[in-house]
């Protein structure tokens, strides 16, 4: 998981009936970070807390006209808008107040005693914000998570079916060849029958190691990091020892960002080695640009190689499917791709394939800067 | 000899085509296609065919899209339809048959089962299909 203790600003909303003791108290907590939100009656305070969602603790003034303020904690309390934020009562504490104080024993409610001490005032203030912080991480966290668990039920599903689909021929086959008799089965289709059965558990077993392989990565490769992606498409490059006649070229200047690395050149590795792979042409490039999309880079891999079949070019992204004009002995369980897709549609980008045999492939990605 | 159905198989994987075929081929006539537009247009050629068994997750055109197109046409629109597909969902088997297939099977198959499938939707289909092979006699 990612812990980025990223500060985010604090925002207090102060209670008092006299303005002058609403500017005291703001100079007295004034801080780098902290947004200040005045209001002089309880209707008034209800009003903010209920239209601003970012309020992170109220300092309510207990003895005002009309509305106290505990009338308006009560009034918070019951909201679930409202309910979860955190209050201290300023008052005289009264023998009365403190008995009434023990009805808010529950939920994130404090008091400070006037006058105010400036220090007490500023260390509980202190505390409240990183009880804040800490639960604004907390929920981040968990979104983090829920959206990952969505993601994961929705590989899980992919990968269910297309483990399938090997395993229907060969119970099929197997079903056949129990009963080769009462379906007449040749020789030679009995041996076809196991040739084929023997193949798809290989593949199966393929596919399985690819998935241990895609599930090792996913828990280590969770770090963000600078990464200057210029410097990171030249190494893949380089590392690559494409053949002479292949250039690797980039047009522009690629640029530096704050991303998980691994995925990123997981992602640039597939694509660069998949047209250096699949090459065919003697006066071969493999062009690798990019163009700022707002909260996105899209990023670009054009080669001027074969080409990706029409009828391929749906299927391309699913799980294990590789296309049929894969070149000789290649033996790739067409994991890649599908992860690719993956990794580019958890961070909200999409990646996408333009291609005909006149003019090659051209990949696009989104990456989140 | 007795008149034989023609049994259309649609899926785009060869493997399981093969099975098929040699499931039911010693029953039925078999015709297989590895796409929908394929098994359309060998359809629409005029082409005899009693009873369809299809795949649900297919390129260019799906199942459920397959079955819409048959069920439009005057012509198929009431030939019997059984799928055939790894999904094991209860929302992808009320679409497809509320879309208007007759039958519903789940991958992996028994070879059996899916000749006694077969046979069984014919049977409740006999007043809309007859046996149409040009090959057989009679």
């Amino acid at each position: 998981m990612t812990s980025t203790l990223l500060k985010r600003p604090f925002t207090i909303l102060l209670v008092d009936d006299r303005e002058e003791n609403l500017l005291a108290l703001e100079e007295m907590l004034e801080q780098d970070g902290r947004i200040f939100i005045k209001a002089t009656s309880g209707n008034e305070a209800l009003r903010y807390a209920l239209k601003n969602d970012q309020i992170g603790l109220i300092m309510l003034d207990v003895q005002m006209p009309g509305m106290d303020g505990f009338e308006v904690a009560r009034l918070l309390k019951t909201n679930p808008k409202t309910r979860h934020i955190s209050i201290i009562f300023v008052t005289a504490i009264s023998k009365e107040e403190q008995y009434i104080l023990k009805g808010f024993d529950e939920g994130a409610v404090d008091y400070l005693q006037k006058p105010l001490d400036i220090n007490v005032t500023k260390a509980k203030v202190n505390v409240f914000e990183r009880l804040y912080q800490y639960q604004r991480e907390l929920k981040e966290t968990i979104g983090e998570v829920e959206k990952i668990n969505k993601q994961l039920e929705k590989f899980v599903y992919i990968v269910a079916h297309d483990l399938k689909s090997p395993l229907t021929g060969m119970i099929g086959a197997l079903s056949l060849l129990e009963q080769r008799e009462s379906f007449k089965l040749t020789p030679d289709d009995v041996d076809e029958y196991i040739r084929h059965s023997k193949d798809a558990s290989t593949y199966l077993s393929g596919m399985i190691n690819a998935l241990l392989d895609y599930s090792r990565k996913s828990i280590t490769q969770q770090s963000i990091e600078e990464v200057d992606t210029q410097e990171l498409v030249e190494q893949i490059a380089r590392l690559l020892f494409p053949p002479r006649r292949i250039k690797i070229r980039i047009n522009g200047r690629l640029p530096v960002l704050k991303t998980n690395k691994i995925k990123l050149q997981q992602v640039f590795q597939n694509l660069l080695s998949n047209a250096v792979k699949y090459h065919d042409k003697p006066d071969g490039y493999v062009d690798v640009s990019c163009q700022d999309n707002g909260d996105f880079i899209t990023f670009y891999v054009k080669d001027n190689g074969p080409g990706i079949p029409m009828e391929d070019q749906q299927n391309i992204f699913r799980l294990f499917q590789t296309s049929v004009n894969h070149s000789g002995a290649d033996t790739s369980t067409g994991v890649g791709l599908s992860i690719l897709k993956l990794i580019v549609e958890e961070q909200g980008g999409q990646i996408k394939l333009e291609s005909s045999p006149e003019n090659g492939s051209l990949f696009s990605f989104d990456w989140r800067k | 000899m007795e008149k034989r159905y023609n049994v259309m198989i649609v899926e785009d994987d060869a493997f399981i085509r093969k099975v098929l075929r040699q499931s039911l081929h010693q029953d039925f006539e078999v015709i297989s296609h590895i796409n929908a537009f394929e098994a359309m247009d060998w359809l629409e050629k005029g082409n005899p065919v009693d009873i369809i068994l299809t795949d649900l997750k297919m390129p260019f055109m799906n199942g459920q899209e397959f079955i819409r197109t048959i069920r439009a046409s005057a012509l198929f629109r009431k030939t019997p339809i059984i799928i055939l597909s790894t999904f094991d969902d209860s929302a992808t088997r009320i679409a497809c048959l509320e879309e208007g297939a007759d039958d519903y099977m789940i991958k992996p198959f028994n070879p059996m089962e899916v000749k006694a499938k077969i046979m069984a939707v014919l049977r409740r289909t006999e007043h809309r299909v007859k046996p149409s092979s040009a090959g057989a006699t009679e």
